[in-house]
Order: structure tokens, then C-alpha cells, then sequence
């Protein structure tokens, strides 16, 4: 391999960033990132364990770790906690019965030193749904003025209709180049 | 198909200008076939004809097996003074393309239930998942609608409703029919499933739904229903057996945790997705 040859293998390497995607059992994980990926959602099922998806966007190769959400694996979370460039956490934004869980395990993982440096997004899925909480009001509640150690954004969306995805997945990236990256 | 298309296209214009016959007429013709044989090798005539992709488009749904093999012998010009004084011909056509049709339908009626999400105020669907509970846990009382009870039965939270996604009605229906006409299966890789290597029951068969579903389309699937007969009560069937197989292979792995779940999944749909006799696949 020449010199040239493993420069720009540094340099492709440079433009794959990873991502861990996580919320409670039924936030939306999975469909968020298949109908990103333009794939069929139509066909889900609960995640067991967890999916690797890569999503491309720009020059950049998203891998995202798309990990299950239900209780009994939540003590596993904590083995994907290293080297990521992002953290995602998803939203049912009408399920107002669990939001308190949702905040408990949101705060357990801000607390978190492995994800000094991430970029943090909150993903406030399912506004299509009548009863939806808004971005503002899920935001007032999980206290997310208050936090000052990460960069972070919440952005509403809807994993069915599509809306507010690719503004989300564009938030991230740019916040993470333009922390790691020097611009070309 | 193994050899190149277009030598295959010459092959058939040869013999179509010695026999005076179109592949499908011969197919037809051939008495020593059986059914199922000839069944396959008309699917993959309409498949690969140039003719025929109107037809092929018509088979991709329900469809009359009569109107359809008059428009094929109409289309590819069968012997018109043959198929007067013949009997076997078109009977033979008839007989299969029936199959495929039935195959069709059963799809459409999986598909509208699939497209049915559990619905919490509807009393059928509530009566439906406390049959499930009864068939899998009898001597047990849950205390309440939503409960943390569920977890027993590999639920993820207190309410199964959020559970079955995509899978709608048709995934409940399928854990229903494995837990009563299969119960002693059920109870057994439930009483595994929160024991020896864990994973919970339900929702791994609300993905062994979508697993199924996944696969309905391939050759020896489509088989097994020609054979078996295209009917919601067979695609429980052949649920049940992909369980149990399942649950067998997923034991065989050993997995140290739950997080090896996709993985095994993934080895276990690249087994049973090779073209062979499915049921000898599920059964090894």
C-alpha cells in the first residue's frame, strides 16, 4: 500500500461518523432511520438487540447504532457508550404516560462521561399523533435549557410522515464536523 | 436458470419451429409432469416471456385461472385446430394456474390483516390477547389491563398494544395459533425463553411474523404453500414450524445476551432462505 493509498483511506475514514440512537421501547428508532433511508415502513417489528444502519448524508457515512429499547436491555446500553461522535435520543412525543421514565433515563445518560464531547439530539417523534406534546413543552420538562455540557437540539418530527428528519440528521453532522473537522 | 437468456430464447425459437408449439403449449402437452412440476415450470415461462408481461402483471394479484389461460393461449397462438379436438391442453393450464391464484389471495387477505394495527378500544382485539395470556399462562392471574405482568410473556412494557407495529393483527393472531394449536411447543420455548438463553416470547414472534412475511415470496416458500394449500390456517402452520426452528437454532448458539439476537436472527433467515424442501430446512 502506498503513502498515497493509506492518506486517503485516513481520509475516507475521517468522513464515517458514529452515531448511537436510543429511547425508550416504541420511541421510533428504527423507523426514523428507515424512512430516512427511503426503506418500507410498514413492516416493523420491536427491536431485539440491536440494528446497524448506515445512512448516507452529504459526503458523510452515518453508522448508526440503533439500539432496543426495552427495559431488560437498557443495562446493556452502556456497552455502546464509546467513541461516538453523536447521541440521538427519540421521543414518543405522545406517550405523556412514560415521559417521566423517559426522563429518568435521559438524565442517567447525560450523566454519563463517555459521551463528553458528543453532540446531543432529541428527536421529539410522532407530532402526526393527535395529543403530541410539542418540542418546546417536551424540552421545558426534560430540563434541556439547563444543559450546558453538550451541544445539543431538539427538533419535532414524524418518523411516518417524514418531517423534520433530515433537518434533524443535518444538525448533527454539522455540529459534529464543525467541532472535529477542519472544513475543506 | 442456468444457461444465458438469450440462449435459452434460441433454444425455444428452434424447437417452436420444429413442433409448431409454444414453450407453455408444450409444458402443457406433457402428461408424464407432475402438477406441482408443471405449475413451476409455466411460472417461469410467464416469468421470463417477453409476450406475456400483462400476464405476469395479472398473476401478481388475485386473478381467474379460466380468463387468464385463454388470454395466454390467445396471446402466444396455440394451435387453434389442436386445442378444438384437444382435452388436455387448457385443463392442464387451468389446473396450474389455479395454485398461483389462491397463493395471491392468501397474500391479500395476510396483508389486510397485517394492515390492521391492535386497536385498544376494540373489544375483539382485547379479547384476542387475553386468549393469548389464557393459552400460555392458565393458572396465572394478571392484576390488572396494564400491567407489568405482560414482561411475563416477553412483552416490553405494560401495555402489549405498542408491540406488534408493523405486524398489526396478523402478529397476534400467529402468537394465538401457535399457543393453542401448538401449546405444549409454545409453553415450552416460553418456560426456555425466560430461563436457559434468554429472549422474550412475544416479540421475538412478532418479528418471526415479519421474518415469514420477509420470505413468503421465495420459490420453496411459494411451494410449501402449493402444496399444503394457500390458506391462513397453512401460514400459521408454517409460523409455528419457524418458531420452533427458530428456538431451536437461537438455544444451539449459545448467545452470551439478548444483544446477539439480530445476529442469530440474520444466520437463521440466511438458512431457511436456501431453495430447498422448507420443512426438511425447518425440521434440521
Amino acid at each position: 500500500m502506498g503513502l498515497l493509498t493509506v492518506l486517503k483511506k485516513l481520509k475516507q475514514k475521517e468522513k464515517e461518523l458514529r452515531i448511537l440512537m436510543l429511547g425508550l421501547d416504541n420511541a421510533g428508532k428504527t423507523t426514523i432511520l428507515k424512512k430516512f433511508n427511503g426503506e418500507d415502513i410498514s413492516t416493523i417489528s420491536p427491536t431485539l438487540g440491536f440494528n446497524i444502519q448506515t445512512l448516507m448524508y452529504k459526503e458523510y457515512k452515518l453508522n448508526i447504532w440503533d439500539i432496543g429499547g426495552q427495559k431488560t436491555l437498557r443495562s446493556y446500553w452502556r456497552n455502546y457508550y464509546e467513541e461516538n461522535d453523536a447521541v440521538i435520543w427519540v421521543i414518543d412525543s405522545s406517550d405523556i404516560r412514560r415521559i417521566d421514565d423517559c426522563k429518568f433515563e435521559l438524565k442517567k445518560l447525560l450523566e454519563e462521561e463517555k459521551f463528553a464531547g458528543a453532540s446531543f439530539l432529541v428527536f421529539a417523534n410522532k407530532q402526526d399523533l393527535d395529543g403530541a406534546m410539542t418540542s418546546e413543552e417536551i424540552s421545558k420538562y426534560l430540563d434541556l435549557e439547563q444543559l450546558n455540557t453538550h451541544h445539543w437540539e431538539i427538533m419535532s418530527c414524524s418518523a411516518v410522515t417524514g418531517l423534520g428528519l433530515e433537518e434533524g440528521i443535518d444538525w448533527v453532522v454539522k455540529d459534529i464536523v464543525s467541532r472535529c473537522f477542519v472544513l475543506d | 436458470m442456468n444457461c444465458p437468456i438469450f440462449l435459452w430464447r434460441i433454444y425455444k425459437y428452434i424447437v417452436h419451429l420444429f413442433t409448431g408449439r409454444s414453450e407453455i403449449e408444450r409444458i402443457c402437452y406433457n402428461i408424464e409432469l407432475k402438477s406441482l412440476d408443471r405449475l413451476a415450470l409455466i411460472e417461469t415461462s410467464v416469468d421470463y416471456s417477453k409476450q406475456l408481461v400483462h400476464i405476469k402483471k395479472d398473476m401478481k394479484s388475485e386473478f381467474d385461472p379460466g380468463d387468464v389461460a385463454i388470454k395466454i393461449v390467445e396471446i402466444k397462438g396455440f394451435n387453434q385446430e389442436l386445442l378444438a379436438f384437444d382435452s388436455i391442453i387448457l385443463p392442464n393450464l387451468i389446473s396450474a394456474l389455479e395454485p398461483i391464484s389462491l397463493f395471491q389471495g392468501l397474500k391479500k387477505s395476510i396483508e389486510k390483516k397485517q394492515k390492521i394495527p391492535y386497536d385498544n378500544n376494540n373489544l375483539e382485539h382485547e379479547a384476542s390477547l387475553e386468549r393469548l395470556w389464557e393459552a400460555l399462562l392458565p393458572d396465572v392471574r394478571r392484576s390488572a389491563r396494564l400491567s407489568k405482568e405482560w414482561g411475563t410473556l416477553g412483552f416490553q412494557g405494560m401495555d402489549p398494544a405498542t408491540d406488534f407495529r408493523g405486524m398489526g393483527i396478523l402478529g397476534l393472531d400467529n402468537l394465538i395459533y401457535f399457543s393453542t394449536q401448538h401449546s405444549e411447543d409454545a409453553r415450552e420455548i416460553l418456560k426456555n425463553s425466560n430461563s436457559k438463553c434468554c429472549y422474550p416470547f412475544a416479540i421475538t414472534g412478532i418479528n418471526i411474523t415479519a421474518l415469514v412475511l420477509n420470505l413468503i415470496d421465495k420459490p420453496h416458500f411459494k411451494i410449501y404453500f402449493f402444496k399444503n394449500g394457500s390458506t391462513l390456517t397453512q401460514f400459521n402452520e408454517l409460523y409455528s414450524l419457524v418458531f420452533i426452528s427458530f428456538d431451536r437454532f437461537y438455544q444451539s448458539k449459545k448467545p452470551k445476551s439478548i444483544m446477539e439476537f439480530n445476529t442469530i436472527k440474520k444466520e437463521f433467515e440466511t438458512k431457511i432462505s436456501q431453495n430447498s424442501d422448507l420443512v426438511q430446512l425447518l425440521r434440521n
